[in-house]
């Protein structure tokens, strides 16, 4: 499994000698050679972490050190056992044990968590510099989101702690959070991000299906294809880019009739005359052959306000309905709850697990009043706008 | 009103963290994504996970019968014959 997290011991891996015996309230320079390995780490996605044997006070100091103290998410400083310190961080962070290695100088500290975390990887300081020099613990980063990873987790410290001392209601904090989504059509750029979304999703991910690259790459540019992208910023940062699809645009020519693909090419994948392409009145259907939202921004219905924008735009282009596949043999059940809940019904039997559900695009659309919805070709607009705010207030 | 329909109340209070007699209070036809109830998909999937795990009864299963989550009084009809 991918490396997450680096959970440091401090006192003789992070710096020489013991900090609280120190006799001024300073903490140790630190190893320089420790300092580059935190850099690297940062820079390849993976997050720094502490669990120190200590007095709970030096959390403090550490916080407050200039070198050290922003390196850290979620340290754990006590006089408790390592490996229950190591199962707060993973908890806290969301990852799995197994994402996790941990780096201690005592070898008695090393012994007693690979005896009760298995899954770890405990490591002495020197073994983590040379499996990190000779690249065998994490690979380069494949992408840009990738390498914004330990940015996210500090920006989301900072968010849920801003929702713990929040005194209104979840939908206020919600707005209270500035979020903007900037939705758009897929360029080239955005390929690797959608090749990452189709593997990581799991929970907001209608199929499952894997579509190979130079396949992805295809749609873009095929008219008869359309890719949007979503990207959400708040007031504490950047989530990046965190829905897609991919989605066939019926051929409002001729009704009935939708473009070839499937994620191997012509022919592949589900019956596709069921219920596809005819809105039964002349007029075209969109299909979401894939539909993809990141858990990263879990509970802001982002997937509904990017449905809804994508209903707009089939609409816009004069189709009657937008149909969807789902598999439902997938641990996806929120999402198909959330088809539901933003007017999905069921259309017709694809497959064993494979459903088409399908709502019609007249009348009202879902609309989500904390998220802000701006285009893409418009996002420089919208900043002078929000500029001009700021010198109003 | 039945045992069956009581219990999916108390349930929906507690996924919605809502006062489970305002819950009881309500009428059967209301709406549970409508804007009284505003059931989130993460509050639904638990749920029917919580329906599943009292009457035995798996709404999700091959998505078949998630069109009972419309109200109140259709996801009890469901589970109440589906409980037989």
């Amino acid at each position: 499994m991918t490396v997450k997290c680096v959970v440091w011991d401090l006192d003789g891996t992070v710096w020489p000698g013991v900090a609280i015996e120190n006799a001024t309230r300073e903490l140790p320079e630190p190893f320089p050679r420790a300092l580059a390995a935190m850099t690297a780490l940062e820079e390849r996605g993976v997050v720094n972490s502490v669990a120190s044997r200590t007095d709970p006070s030096m959390a403090e100091l550490l916080a407050a050190d200039p070198g050290l103290g922003k390196r850290f998410v979620v340290p754990q400083l006590s006089w408790g056992d390592k490996d229950r310190a190591i199962l707060r961080i993973v908890d806290e962070l969301g990852i799995s044990p197994s994402a996790t290695v941990f780096v201690d100088d005592n070898p008695f500290e090393r012994a007693q968590v690979a005896a009760l975390l298995p899954e770890v990887r405990v490591l002495a300081p020197d073994e983590l510099y040379a499996q990190l020099d000779a690249g065998t613990l994490v690979p380069a980063p494949a992408t840009e989101e990738a390498r914004r990873r330990v940015d996210r987790y500090r920006e989301e410290q900072a968010r849920r702690a801003a929702e713990q001392e929040f005194t209104g209601s979840r939908e206020e904090f919600l707005r209270a959070c500035g979020m903007v989504l900037t939705v758009g059509t897929a360029g080239p750029g955005d390929l690797p991000r959608i090749g990452e979304l189709t593997e990581r999703t799991h929970r907001f991910n209608t199929t499952g299906e894997q579509w190979p690259a130079d396949r992805l790459a295809g749609l873009i540019d095929d008219p008869r294809w359309f890719v949007p992208v979503a990207r959400l910023t708040d007031r504490f940062g950047d989530y990046g880019l965190i829905s897609t699809a991919l989605v066939e645009r019926g051929d409002p020519a001729r009704p009935g009739n939708v473009a070839p693909g499937g994620p191997e090419g012509a022919g592949a994948g589900p019956d596709r005359a069921a219920g596809a392409g005819s809105g039964g009145n002349g007029r075209s259907d969109w299909r979401l052959r894939l539909f993809m939202s990141s858990c990263r921004a879990a509970g802001r219905d982002v997937p509904v306000a990017v449905l809804a924008w994508i209903m707009r735009e089939a609409r816009a282009a004069g189709a009657a309905r937008l149909l969807v596949d789902i598999r439902t043999d997938l641990a996806n059940l929120e999402l198909r709850v959330l088809l539901r809940r933003t007017g999905f019904g069921r259309v017709a039997v694809t497959g064993e697990h494979g459903l088409l559900l399908g709502r019609e695009l007249a009348g009202e659309l879902p609309v989500v009043p904390h998220l802000q919805v701006v285009p893409q070709d418009r996002v420089v607009a919208q900043d002078r706008v929000v500029a001009q705010d700021r010198v109003v207030q | 009103m039945d045992v069956v329909e009581t219990e999916i109340r108390a349930m929906l209070a507690r996924v919605l963290d809502r006062d489970p007699a305002l819950v009881a209070g309500l009428p059967a036809g209301t709406e549970l994504f409508g804007p009284e109830l505003n059931l989130t998909s993460l509050a639904g999937a638990r749920l029917l996970a919580g329906v599943q795990e009292r009457f035995g009864v798996d709404v999700a299963a091959e998505d078949w019968a998630l069109e009972s989550l419309t109200s109140i009084g259709t996801l009890a009809d469901f589970v109440r014959r589906a409980a037989g």
